[in-house]
């Protein structure tokens, strides 16, 4: 009897969710996500904080104000129709382009732990490689539509979407930004590949791509240094994999349900970036394989999601985008949680939501909400127009 | 769209593979990571243990530790500095101003107060001030100033001895620091909240219960600090001994503080509490570096060699008593000088040549006439008694920088040796030594180590006997009774006569020594030491006693250090009740004579 019940209640639930509008399940998520972010952020923030700021808040509180934009840009996303986005990409992509020429040069650029990849706003810094990964987003769906529309075939489309991956990717590797330049990649390459154009040369040059990137990472010291580290991290337990270690004992003394929220030891000075690069093994330390698992599927739900909805996006435009910004998030969850666990390099990659980070933080949210621009629009299988909760309850 | 589908599976593919790599590390690993992560906080801490405490015979502190605590501030977590420290001066004993300026610092760790009382402390942090913390530690004081410092030592900044008998016996006045286990960062902060594991608490030292009797030493202080003023001496060394045990109750090393002038008397700083002066008339001498005259910064009275002169005597004239080639009385014609290979040896006072016995070539410390018995004793003889009496080798007093002496040896022997050194002009020994040789004579002969050390007290208060000093025979008791007059004959009327302690019976030696140039020749400096060793009642010897003043004007042993022995000696024996010599017009015999050890128990 209650079997049959719980299959029920389930059975109704997948409904629920396959009928709720993707829209609304999106912004949960979301917002599930930075709420879960800035608990942590706050946790994991306090030792750090303390010691740079001289206050436990200082950090939470920055995060905070980030957080107010990024919700800002987010509703400001979500509400225009991402259609008109096409008109800004060429303006995006220069302003992009131009911020990663700034950052190069000397003096301009805010200089930390050895790249240079900000440009300050006062108190705050801005990276402009966070901001090229949604201007190569809509650019590059732009310009697929543009060239298919235009009839040119596919040589049309791939040559230039590559030559732009490329440009981009070397100005992020110049910082020198390992993490980025993958992600940029990835996001170009995934525009790509939904496009639909023949595999052949896409891979090719993905695999350009990655012989690129081990000959870079095996040329400069400081990247060889991570990349060995990585291979093995016990060898270099008190040097490059020490980070590694520790993030391992962070999420392996938490257990399944952690040693409770603000109890975890790692943050006090063992884990470097606690409140950056390793939140993910502060909050399996904390919260234990529950709060893991929760962030991982909160966020591959969000990808399951926007993945939705970029297939039900009434026009080709909106599915490219969609696609290309979910595998955006796809890919620093994955770089990032596999950094953490000891699975993939330290490459500096945020937490998309999670992790402190201003101005990734802000572009991750303004991504997020033009994936829910799409998710608005979303059609149903047999091409009729879904009822759209979100928006009949605002009016 | 299939490609959409590729990209879903790939997504859930790796999303797989990270659930499968946390459920290993959190799950499967997790006993593992939570031994590392438990064993990288813990951070084991020293608790500092505290030192034995030293007292005299009688319980007089003479250096101990007291628990203390250290302040510091956290001045990070301050919040309203100028507010807090208007609350914490007067309980820190800190300007208030000041202290305001301390605790806005923004270094996170600011020492306030090196010792605070635990008393005091409690005060500090009942305000629960965050970021006010205190430190367990503890501090050395020697409450009877700076009385017997040479012998007593230091204590380093470690908590370690590193002089005298602190240095010594600091294995046992260490004690053992505890440990404890605290969860710490790697910046050494500890996590709030987090227990204290505490593991061995730290072992209070073992305490020394000293031989010396505080009254005494003062009183051993004062008179040579006089007499160092007066006879415008660097320095001097006094030790007074129970004949009987070996134990020693004073031991005074000073040197004089010329930097400081002053007339002598001042603050008193080495006044022992509740000790009694020998003349509470006299206004005290200030010992200390502000005084006239200063504790020496080692026990020179033992550490310090330097040649003896006459008093080496004891020697030659044992030597030939026992070998049977004196007495007393057998006479020699005694002329006031003779030359020996080519060196002119003379006496210290021009006289006819006469006939003299041995007694009082012996009295008048004749060197012309010692010349003539060693002659007759022989080299051999002379050297092996020279050892006998514990000269060339450690006293046995465990004291750092306890010297066997420096003897002659036959590679380095001159052809005037035999003469100079009978008269103390040649081996070089330490106080200490000499006073043992003598202090043998007094106990019949028999040589008993000397020893500092009465009991260790441990931290219970249980009072542990230290043994008593090992003896042995050095001088036949026939000849020792034979000897002991011919020593009488000094302080009655030899050189020595102001030695004498009215009712006493005193036997004893002078001696004059020039000051060897310590360039390396062996030339001579026109500077002396000088000398009074001796024991009393002579009939019947408790205490024996030495006198040295290092380059004192006037020079003789007789007129400088022989006043210094009476006066300490005077109080000594009245302090214990020491039965006064019959048919010498002092106090009256009450008693059969006794042992110190049991007059000492009454003088307490």
């Amino acid at each position: 009897m209650t079997a049959t019940k719980s299959v029920a209640r389930q059975a109704r639930a997948v409904v629920l969710l396959r009928e709720m509008p993707t829209s609304t399940i999106l912004v949960t998520l979301v917002a599930v996500l930075c709420v879960l972010g800035t608990i942590m952020v706050g946790s994991a923030s306090e030792v750090v904080s303390i010691e740079t700021y001289g206050s436990a808040w200082a950090i939470l509180i920055r995060q905070c104000m980030w957080l107010a934009l990024g919700t800002l840009v987010m509703v400001v996303t979500s509400r225009i129709d991402y259609r008109h986005l096409r008109r800004f990409a060429r303006l995006g992509v220069l302003a992009a382009f131009g911020g990663l020429l700034l950052v190069l040069v000397p003096h301009l650029a805010v200089q930390a732990t050895g790249a240079s990849r900000w440009i300050g706003f006062g108190s705050f810094d801005v990276q402009p490689s966070e901001v090229m990964k949604l201007a190569l987003a809509v650019f590059g769906a732009d310009l697929v539509v543009r060239r298919e529309e235009a009839g040119g075939g596919e040589r049309t489309v791939i040559g230039p979407v590559l030559l732009l991956i490329a440009a981009a990717c070397v100005l992020v590797l110049a910082e020198p930004d390992m993490g980025t330049t993958v992600v940029l990649g990835c996001i170009g390459l995934s525009l790509l590949f939904a496009s639909g154009v023949s595999f052949r040369p896409v891979l090719k040059a993905g695999g350009a791509v990655i012989v690129i990137a081990v000959l870079a990472s095996l040329v400069d010291p400081y990247r060889r240094q991570r990349l060995l580290s990585f291979l093995n991290p016990g060898a270099h337990a008190s040097g490059s994999g020490y980070q590694v270690v520790q993030s391992l004992i962070g999420l392996g003394s938490g257990h399944i349900f952690g040693v409770g929220l603000g109890n975890g030891t790692e943050k006090w000075g063992f884990l470097p970036n606690p409140h950056s690069d390793f939140i993910f093994s502060v909050i399996g330390q904390e919260l234990g394989l529950v709060g893991t698992g929760v962030v991982l599927v909160l966020l591959g739900g969000l990808c399951w999601f926007g993945l939705r909805a970029a297939s039900r996006a009434p026009d080709r435009f909106g599915g490219l985008l969609g696609v290309t910004i979910v595998v955006w998030l796809a890919v620093e969850t994955i770089i990032n949680a596999g950094a953490v666990i000891g699975l993939l390099p330290v490459t500096g990659i945020p937490l998309p939501f999670i992790s402190y980070g201003g101005s990734s933080l802000v572009v991750t949210m303004a991504g997020a909400g033009v994936l829910v621009s799409i998710a608005r629009r979303e059609q149903t299988s047999e091409g009729g127009v879904l009822p759209r909760l979100v928006e009949l309850r605002s009016r | 769209m299939r490609r959409v589908r590729v990209v879903r599976i790939a997504l859930v593919v790796a999303l797989l593979v990270i659930a499968a790599r946390l459920v290993d590390v959190q799950v499967l690993h997790a006993g593992q990571y939570q031994a590392e992560a438990a064993q990288e906080l813990a951070q084991p801490v020293t608790i500092r243990a505290l030192r034995g405490t030293i007292t005299d015979r009688n319980g007089v502190v003479l250096e101990t530790s007291i628990p203390t605590d250290m302040i510091v501030a956290d001045d990070l977590q301050i919040r309203h500095p100028v507010a807090e420290a208007r609350e914490l001066a007067p309980l820190l004993h800190l300007g208030a101003v000041k202290l305001a300026g301390l605790l806005s610092e923004k270094s996170g760790y600011v020492p306030l107060v090196p010792n605070l009382s635990v008393t005091e402390a409690k005060k500090v942090l009942s305000l629960a001030f965050p970021g006010i913390t205190a430190i367990g530690t503890s501090v050395d004081v020697a409450p009877a100033g700076n009385l017997a410092a040479p012998v007593v030592g230091g204590v380093n900044a470690a908590g370690q001895g590193d002089a005298g008998l602190e240095a010594e016996y600091n294995r046992i006045l260490a004690g053992q620091a505890g440990q404890e286990t605290l969860l710490e960062s790697p910046l050494g902060i500890q996590l709030p909240g987090t227990p204290v594991a505490k593991k061995t608490p730290a072992v209070a030292g073992t305490g020394l219960q000293l031989t010396l009797d505080a009254p005494l030493q003062y009183t051993a202080e004062q008179d040579l600090a006089r007499e160092i003023i007066a006879s415008h001496a660097s320095g001097g060394q006094v030790i007074v001994e129970d004949t009987a045990t070996g134990q020693v109750l004073a031991m005074v090393s000073l040197v004089a503080n010329p930097g400081a002038g002053g007339n002598g008397a001042g603050g008193g700083s080495s006044a022992a509490p509740g000790a009694p002066t020998a003349s509470s008339s006299v206004a005290p001498v200030s010992i200390g570096p502000n005084g006239p005259v200063q504790e020496a910064p080692t026990n020179t009275a033992v550490t310090q060699l330097y040649e003896p002169g006459s008093v080496f005597k004891i020697v030659p004239f044992s030597a030939a008593l026992a070998a049977g080639v004196i007495t007393p009385q057998t006479t020699f014609i005694v002329p006031d000088q003779r030359t020996i290979d080519g060196y002119l040896f003379h006496d210290a006072t021009p006289h006819p040549t006469m006939p003299m016995t041995a007694t009082q070539i012996l009295a008048q410390s004749s060197n012309i006439g010692t010349s003539f018995i060693t002659q007759k004793l022989g080299e051999t003889r002379l050297l092996a008694q020279v050892r006998a009496l514990g000269f060339g080798r450690p006293t046995g007093l465990h004291f750092p920088g306890d010297s066997p002496g420096l003897l002659v040896t036959p590679a380095q022997w001159a052809p005037t040796d035999w003469v100079s050194l009978p008269i103390g002009q040649v081996d070089a020994v330490s106080p200490m030594q000499v006073l043992d040789a003598y202090n043998a004579l007094a106990n019949g002969g028999v040589f008993v180590a000397p020893k500092l050390v009465r009991a260790t007290v441990g931290a219970g208060g249980a009072v542990r006997p230290t043994p008593p000093s090992p003896t042995h025979r050095v001088i036949p008791e026939a000849v020792a009774r034979e000897l002991v007059p011919m020593f009488e004959q000094v302080v009655d009327s030899g050189t020595g006569v102001a030695a004498a302690v009215p009712g006493y019976l005193v036997a004893g030696k002078t001696g004059t020594a020039q000051i060897p140039a310590d360039n390396g020749t062996a030339g001579y400096l026109t500077a002396y030491d000088a000398t009074f060793v001796g024991f009393a009642p002579a009939n019947h010897p408790v205490l024996s006693s030495i006198v040295v003043l290092n380059r004192p004007t006037p020079i003789y042993g007789g007129a400088v250090a022989a006043p210094v022995f009476s006066k300490i000696m005077a109080y000594a024996l009245h302090r214990y009740d020491v039965p006064a010599t019959p048919g010498l017009g002092g106090k009256p015999q009450a008693t059969a004579p006794s042992t110190l050890t049991a007059l000492v128990r009454q003088a307490t």
